[in-house]
């Protein structure tokens, strides 16, 4: 997704007042010549002098242009792959590390053209390799499901 | 002397020999396949040395980005797919070479000259790091608050494309840098209630969303031809003459490296262009270039490796990154409680060393190592990105996880990652935006610090000799390019 040099001006604006008046609220300490707000502030400032500079220069081209290859198939891999993590979030404390993993690794490959089985060998032997070296050897608590509690 | 043996004995346990030999492995592997590059491989790398010691840790990312420059040779040689943007400089003539029928002479000749820069760079590091390190123990709150703002300067408007994109970027940065609990005043910053955030920013999860996350999604959605890769030949025949003959552009290549990526923010991609355009200019046939011609191949291949460990000269001295890889060192090295400046060489000068031996097996352990993944080369480009893709998301989740052992870091990786990929997809750089973030709490401390001790005076910042050099060589950086904005549009008005 490209966006227009003056609209990317225009969101650093509305960003650094974002941040501004997000310090408005912060407590002073009595005597403390520079308290919590003041790097902020300064932030606020520079960004919104950086989309002010953005916007006055001349820029081409529409405001949004949404890239060739988002505009086929290939744009519901991005999806996936961004739905698949909200969904790992969601689904890893019922269904466990491996067979959450697994399940997603084997969807994504299959959406972007992998192949059946081939794709569920990938996705079994990966999972169980993450889940040896960060469950097992790094002692990582990963989300505990069935598969988990039989190798335990 | 003793300094060295203990690090020489830090570097040879077994638990530090192993996490080189795995990353090395894991390096050469990563940068062999088309659209996995070194510091995506870095940032898969961190969660793992979260669990390390120092040495281990920052050895093992040492290893890994060497081996994946290198290993970007080869997609470049046998596809004209160059594997990491360092590679790109003298992608023609490797490729030209394969296509006479001599794959196996530009990536021997790639590997030899990696090798050579590589420990060229090191021992660049070895002679000036401490030198530095030792002007630079004077320096007060005033000296780091001009380094870090130099560091930052650097990144933004020198090594971005755009500098406007680039302080953009790294106000981002430095935005999300002050989320979390003031410390001086107990006040939470932009936390909008969430317990989690008042911490901060988890930095592993928010640099692994940002690099490698747009990495996989271009990747889902590449479409890769079907790959038929050259037979490869005995990859040693005929290199000792090559290099007898060409061993000014080895030489050179090392040298213009180990200079190039010292800068801060220039790195390996910049010190490979530098040391190409200068190989066909002093080179008596330069007509010959981008036809299959072994001087620029040797001159930038060596420059690639020389860079990316000179690049750790501004990192451990001052904590100014040279490169994005050295920009993620910092942010681990201030996770193992070693914070980068030269103060670490007089407290645990044995680390330091031990990181420079375990740099320099690492530039070592390339011949062997880039033997075998040559030899194996044929069969990693012929796997599909379709395949790897998911398995790297799967890393990004599981890597962020493993930080604070919540669900939250795997969202913060996801939205730094949809960040990041709208930066890449606008040309804003993304090295920028981390070193916000790993050093937003320096700056913020040393500036506020520095005000106290004046009670308000701004004249601190240029009372002391360094500190003045150091606020004229940032001026100089915002103003050139201001300077030459301004002209510019004159002439466009004009």
């Amino acid at each position: 997704m490209q966006i227009n040099g003056r609209l990317i001006g225009a969101i650093a604006i509305c960003g650094g007042v974002a941040i501004i008046a997000g310090t408005l609220g912060f407590r002073e300490l009595p005597g403390q010549q520079f308290g919590s707000a003041f790097f902020p502030r300064i932030v606020g400032s520079a960004l919104i002098l950086t989309g002010l500079v953005m916007m006055v220069m001349r820029t081409e081209g529409p405001w949004i242009r949404v890239p060739d290859i988002l505009l086929g198939a290939a744009k519901w891999q991005v999806v996936a792959a961004l739905a698949a993590v909200i969904g790992w979030v969601l689904i890893s404390p019922y269904l466990g590390f491996i067979a959450t993993s697994a399940l997603m690794i084997w969807v994504l490959i299959l959406l972007a053209g992998g192949r059946l089985l081939p794709a569920a060998v990938t996705a079994s032997v990966m999972a169980y390799l993450l889940y040896l070296i960060f469950g097992v050897l790094l002692r990582v608590p990963l989300p505990l499901g069935e598969i988990e509690r039989l190798l335990l | 002397m003793s300094v060295f043996w203990e690090a020489l004995l830090l570097v040879s346990e077994p638990q530090t020999l192993g996490a080189i030999l795995i990353a090395s492995c894991l390096g050469i592997t990563l940068g062999a396949i088309p659209g996995l590059t070194a510091v995506m491989g870095v940032a898969l790398l961190i969660p793992i040395t979260f669990f390390m010691d120092p040495v281990p840790a920052i050895a093992s990312i040492a290893s890994l980005a060497a081996m994946a420059i290198f290993a970007g040779d080869i997609p470049g040689t046998l596809l004209r797919i160059p594997g990491t943007p360092a590679s790109a400089a003298y992608v023609e003539d490797s490729y030209a070479m394969t296509k006479i029928g001599k794959p196996e002479r530009a990536l021997g000749l790639s590997m030899v000259s990696a090798c050579g820069g590589g420990v060229m760079g090191v021992i660049a590091l070895m002679v000036a790091a401490p030198l530095l390190a030792k002007f630079a123990t004077n320096f007060s709150s005033v000296e780091y608050f001009w380094l870090a703002l130099l560091g930052l300067s650097c990144a933004a408007i020198i090594a971005a494309g755009s500098a406007l994109k680039g302080i953009l970027s790294l106000l981002f940065g430095l935005w999300v840098a002050s989320i979390g609990i003031d410390e001086v005043a107990g006040q939470p910053r932009f936390t909008f209630g969430s317990i989690e955030l008042m911490g901060g920013v988890s930095f592993i999860p928010a640099m692994i969303g940002m690099f490698a996350l747009p990495e996989v999604l271009r990747n889902l959605t590449a479409r890769q031809p079907r790959i038929a890769t050259p037979t490869m030949g005995p990859i040693f025949a005929g290199l000792g003459g090559t290099l007898r003959h060409r061993w000014r552009n080895l030489i050179r290549g090392g040298f213009i490296g180990s200079m190039v990526g010292a800068l801060p923010g220039a790195g390996a991609d910049i010190a490979a262009w530098v040391a190409y355009a200068i190989a066909r200019r002093q080179s008596k046939t330069p007509e010959a270039f981008g036809k299959g011609h072994d001087e620029g191949l040797i001159e930038a291949g060596a420059a690639n490796n020389a860079a990316l460990s000179s690049a750790w000269v501004p990192t451990l001295v001052f904590g100014i990154p040279g490169d994005s890889i050295t920009a993620i060192v910092i942010g681990v090295l201030y996770l193992k409680g070693l914070e980068p400046g030269p103060i670490i060489f007089v407290k645990t000068p044995e680390l330091v060393y031990a990181i420079l031996f375990a740099f320099l097996l690492a530039n070592l352990l390339l011949i062997p190592l880039g033997w075998a993944v040559i030899r194996f080369a044929r069969h990693l480009l012929r796997i599909p990105p379709a395949y790897f893709a998911p398995v790297v998301l799967a890393c990004c989740i599981v890597g962020s996880f493993a930080i604070n052992n919540t669900s939250f870091g795997v969202l913060t990786m996801l939205t730094f990652g949809v960040v990041g990929w709208i930066f890449e997809e606008n040309n804003i750089p993304i090295a920028p935006a981390i070193l916000g973030i790993v050093l937003g709490g320096a700056l913020e401390f040393n500036f506020v610090t520095s005000m106290l001790k004046s009670q308000g005076d701004l004249t601190i910042f240029i009372s002391r000799p360094v500190a003045t050099v150091l606020a004229l060589i940032v001026f100089v950086i915002w103003a050139v390019p201001i300077l030459r904005g301004m002209r510019k549009r004159q002439k466009e008005t004009s």
